[in-house]
């Protein structure tokens, strides 16, 4: 069931770039951290709109041009329930 | 020129004396305190270690009003007690009486760390060579005291050796010149490797073991009004027996770390991310690792000859 909840970002992103490494930070919540490859398009897509793990796992597999693994979707909402934590996101459904 | 009367010429019971009743204002960095206390150790620390402190007019306005006060009534005649007031409001819970000085000195930096956000504030010490400086992040346990106290008497000018303050409107780091806290083991280190620097009295069984603090040398207190900008960031790790070890880390890795010893980073808003970048974007970042203080000091030596 938690695949069709929609997550939006909880505030503006603040970029930057250190040394190659994208330092990201969350204006409303506080929390920055270093941003890996695939956390970086996740949240980059975030702030296009709400989204499901389940449209963020296809924009994935669309931007990459490959055949996601069949748990991409499970790892994706993993990603987002730690972010919901750290409050990086705001849950829009329910 | 007539000369400026400080702390150190005061007559010990004169200035108890002030500490008991009108308060002494005690300026520190940017801040002045007024400190009001009963406890005659505090008045001894106070007058060893900000000796050279000049003794400002009655008039000059306090940025905290601090009282290390007598605990309960009764505890004035069975194991007395010390506490904390601030602007008139108990704060923590009370100590030994015997404490009453650490309790001061730890209460300062609660007031500086809990309100003044014109700065951002990183739990590091922080020295400098010229105009570069030196950061030092660490948790308890790690050395940052013993190796910032020893720098501090190598050639290295101290600026806090608790509370970084970062300038908000241009990311300097400003001066605050309070005494450096030696715990344990590291005050006989310090008292070995810098026998002419100034001790104030040790505090015994505190909840960090025992505590003393040791003076700002003079010629540094002189340089409170230069602040510098940063151009390193070491996190240093004392290891018994480990070879000395300086290891480049990653800057991004660095803003993290600075920012989750930061006591308001969270307050300062995305304003804070950027100056903590900016910050370190203009540093070199390393790992150290040391277990003897005079290959340490030779390490830092070659660090400052390279900074340009």
């Amino acid at each position: 069931m938690s695949q069709q909840v929609h997550y939006a970002l909880s505030g503006p992103l603040r970029w930057r770039n250190l040394d190659g490494q994208w330092l990201v930070h969350c204006c409303a919540s506080g929390a920055t951290m270093v941003a890996d490859p695939v956390d970086a398009a996740l949240l980059e897509w975030l702030g296009d709109g709400p989204a499901s793990a389940a449209d963020l796992a296809l924009r994935l597999e669309v931007a990459s041009g490959a055949q996601m693994p069949p748990d991409s979707q499970q790892g994706i909402d993993e990603r987002l329930q730690a972010w919901l934590q750290h409050g990086w996101v705001d849950v829009m459904d329910d | 020129m007539t000369e400026a009367l400080t702390l150190g010429k005061l007559r010990l019971p004169d200035l108890a004396t002030l500490l008991r009743e009108d308060g002494l204002l005690l300026r520190t960095g940017p801040f002045t305190f007024r400190l009001r206390s009963p406890h005659a150790v505090l008045a001894r620390n106070v007058r060893q270690l900000y000796g050279t402190m000049p003794v400002l007019a009655a008039s000059t306005p306090a940025d905290f009003d601090l009282a290390i006060a007598d605990g309960a009534p009764w505890r004035r005649f069975w194991r007395r007690q010390c506490r904390c007031e601030f602007d008139g409001k108990s704060v923590f819970e009370p100590l030994p009486a015997a404490h009453a000085y650490a309790l001061l000195e730890w209460s300062m930096n609660w007031c500086i760390s809990s309100h003044a956000h014109q700065y951002l504030i990183v739990h590091a010490a922080v020295l400098a060579r010229g105009d570069h400086g030196l950061i030092l992040p660490a948790p308890p346990g790690s050395g940052k005291s013993t190796l910032c106290a020893a720098l501090t008497h190598h050639g290295w000018r101290l600026l806090s050796d608790e509370l970084t303050l970062v300038d908000m409107q241009d990311g300097r780091l400003w001066p605050l010149c309070r005494p450096v806290s030696l715990k344990n083991d590291s005050i006989a280190v310090i008292r070995q490797f810098a026998p002419r620097a100034v001790f104030g009295e040790v505090t015994h069984d505190t909840a960090k073991g025992d505590v003393v603090h040791m003076a700002v040398p003079e010629e540094h207190l002189l340089q409170v009004q230069r602040p510098v900008r940063a151009r390193w960031v070491v996190y240093p790790r004392y290891l018994a027996g480990a070879a000395t070890q300086l290891v480049a880390r990653q800057r991004a890795s660095a803003v993290l770390d600075l920012a989750r010893n930061a006591f308001n980073f969270h307050f300062q808003g995305p304003e804070g991310f950027e100056r903590l970048c900016d910050l370190v974007e203009a540093c070199d970042c390393y790992d150290f690792s040391y277990s003897q203080l005079s290959e340490a000091m030779s390490c830092f030596d070659v660090l400052a000859s390279g900074a340009g």
